[in-house]
Order: C-alpha cells, then sequence, then structure tokens
C-alpha cells in the first residue's frame, strides 16, 4: 500500500494550515525528541509564519524584526502550531540580536 | 517490512479467534498500513543587517536630521542550518537552491526532477554555509535504491564511470561558493584541500541525465 501524491499533498496542506508562529531562544543544547518547545524562549521573537506550500512540502517563514529580541544571543528556533505544540526545533550557530539586524527564518518540511 | 509483518500476525490472530466457535465459512481478513514520514529537512536563517535605515529609538538611527533614511537592508548573511543528520536534500520541488541563471537544465517541480541535456549543467545555489568549516562532503545514494543491486547509484543519475546519452556524467563540489570546482564520485567522502569558517557549499553536475530521484550530500562526516 501507498499514498498516492494527491493524499500527500492533503497531508501537507493539513499540517501546514496548522501552523502559526515561529519563536526563537537562547538555549544551544542539541535537539532531542523529548524536546516539547523551544528551551529558553525570548518572547518577543514570536512572529506569526507565512506559509508557501509545492509538491508534498511546504515552507514556512517569519521575520524577527529590528526592534524584536535585542541583547540576545540567538541559539534556537521553534515552528509551532496554533495550539503551542511544537512542530520542529532546531539549534543554530550563535546570533547576537541588535537592532541594527533583522532575522529571517525559513524551514521547509516535507511528507514524504 | 516491519508494517507487512505485523499486519500479518494480526490477521492470523484474528482468524483464530473466528475460529473458535467452529464456524463453516472461513472468514478473509486483510489488513493494510503504510507509514507516512514528515521531516524538517532544512533551516535557512537570513540575517539582514540595517545600517542605514531608520529605526525608531535608536541611538542614531532614530534621530531627525541625519542621513539614515537610505536602503534599509546592506547586506544579506545568509546561511543554512542542517538538520540533525547533517546532510543537505534537494527534492527538486523548489527553486531556491538551483541556481536558475547559470544553470542551463530544466527543472520540473510539478514531477520532482530536473533534466540535463547534452552539454548542459546544473549548478546549485549555496546549499550549506554554517559559519565553521565545511571539510568534507559526501554523495550518498538515493535510500530506497540501496539494495536493487545496481550499484554506483544517484537515484537514477549515475555518476562518474557510467555513461548516459552522449556525455559522462560528472559531478562537483565547491567550498568556496563556485570559485574552485573539485570533481567527486558518489558515495565516496570527499576532503576538501582548504577549508574556512566562511566556507560556503554548492554542487554542480553536468551531463545528459535526468534526475528523478532526490540527491542527498553529507557534510563533515
Amino acid at each position: 500500500m501507498a499514498i498516492p501524491t494527491i493524499g500527500k499533498n492533503k497531508i501537507r496542506d493539513l499540517i501546514s494550515s496548522s501552523v502559526d508562529y515561529i519563536i526563537m531562544g537562547t538555549n544551544g543544547d542539541d535537539f532531542d525528541v523529548s524536546d516539547t518547545g523551544v528551551k529558553a524562549p525570548v518572547n518577543d521573537t514570536k512572529n506569526n509564519v507565512v506559509i508557501t506550500k509545492t509538491n508534498k512540502s511546504f515552507q514556512t517563514q517569519a521575520t524577527v524584526l529590528s526592534t524584536q529580541g535585542n541583547g540576545n544571543t540567538l541559539k534556537e528556533v521553534g515552528v509551532y502550531f496554533d495550539d503551542d505544540v511544537i512542530l520542529d526545533r532546531f539549534v543554530i550557530p550563535d546570533l547576537v540580536k541588535t537592532d541594527q539586524i533583522e532575522v529571517v527564518n525559513i524551514a521547509i518540511s516535507r511528507i514524504n | 517490512m516491519e508494517d507487512t509483518i505485523n499486519n500479518i500476525l494480526r490477521d492470523k490472530q484474528d482468524i483464530k479467534n473466528q475460529l473458535g466457535d467452529f464456524q463453516n465459512v472461513l472468514p478473509v481478513i486483510k489488513r493494510f498500513s503504510t507509514t507516512i514520514d514528515i521531516k524538517q529537512y532544512i533551516h535557512v536563517i537570513e540575517e539582514n543587517q540595517l545600517n542605514d535605515s531608520m529605526i525608531w529609538g535608536h541611538s542614531s538611527n532614530g534621530v531627525w536630521g541625519q542621513s539614515k533614511w537610505g536602503d534599509r537592508r546592506t547586506s544579506n548573511g545568509e546561511f543554512t542550518v542542517l538538520p540533525r543528520n547533517n546532510t543537505f536534500i534537494e527534492y527538486f520541488a523548489f527553486d531556491r537552491f538551483i541556481d536558475m541563471t547559470n544553470s542551463t537544465g530544466t527543472l520540473d517541480t510539478a514531477n520532482e526532477k530536473y533534466t540535463l541535456d547534452s552539454g548542459e549543467e546544473l549548478v546549485s545555489n549555496i546549499v550549506t554555509k554554517l559559519r565553521r568549516p565545511i571539510y568534507n562532503v559526501t554523495f550518498i545514494e538515493h535510500p530506497d535504491l540501496r539494495d536493487t543491486g545496481t550499484g554506483m547509484v544517484l537515484g537514477e543519475l549515475q555518476l562518474g564511470t557510467t555513461t548516459f546519452g552522449d556525455d559522462n556524467v560528472q559531478l562537483y563540489m565547491s567550498n568556496d561558493s563556485g570559485t574552485n570546482w573539485y570533481a567527486v564520485d558518489e558515495g565516496e567522502k570527499f576532503t576538501f584541500p582548504t577549508s574556512s569558517d566562511n566556507d560556503e557549499l554548492k554542487y554542480k553536475i553536468k551531463g545528459e541525465v535526468e534526475i528523478t530521484h532526490p540527491i542527498y550530500i553529507k557534510v563533515n562526516s
């Protein structure tokens, strides 16, 4: 039994329609399957995502503005559903956030 | 395989349960199941410098009368974070990581394939920039084809020694954004002669070939 592309795209639509926001944090610990969220969130880096869909895939994008998260060394990013359950957490190289920069977070997910 | 075995075992147990009452009609039960794999396979961070812009409340950029109304983004420090297994994957579902200006083949995102005719080449954009050295890379076989016995296969793209059409298909890697290209073989780790924190990984494929399976590039293994 296999799932045809149209079915995978339906699953993509169901998942992506519930993805809501991205938030960054200051904890650089490696990802673990037991993670329940960003480990040290910087709350004002929370921004709603823009979803772009393509075949069996979707891209989530959110921008941390120049006025947000300043004074923090950002080390992690979380992508969340609209019920605050995390879809994905990933660790990034250290990023010292100042009012001179904005940070665009892009995460691409795929249904195989 | 695991799904199939589990289904058979459950079918067997269901039949046993039904025959426990000595029914005259043998029931036939068949279960179906499959596995869905959802993966977040690439993350890109763009760090945009706002050196000459108006920012309210800023010590210099928020002051009236100063020349701070110019171009908002003066640099784009994009870097790519690899997923947990340090592997970049190109499914050909997006054109984001393909240099559409310098590539001469045909991208088909609907069918997730890239076609190269004789003399054409596929040149990637920067697929990985980690802000730390990129020492080595390995092209990996498509996992679905590992057990087929077809040998040197990257999806349906065969590299190095195998000829498709009129051209030898050849794969190249660069860790300096395409300034220097190095011919590599599929499945074999290639170590770059030099590396630095500014390394930017690109790949290039030349030859007459239709790439219909994902490309996997393992970094710093």
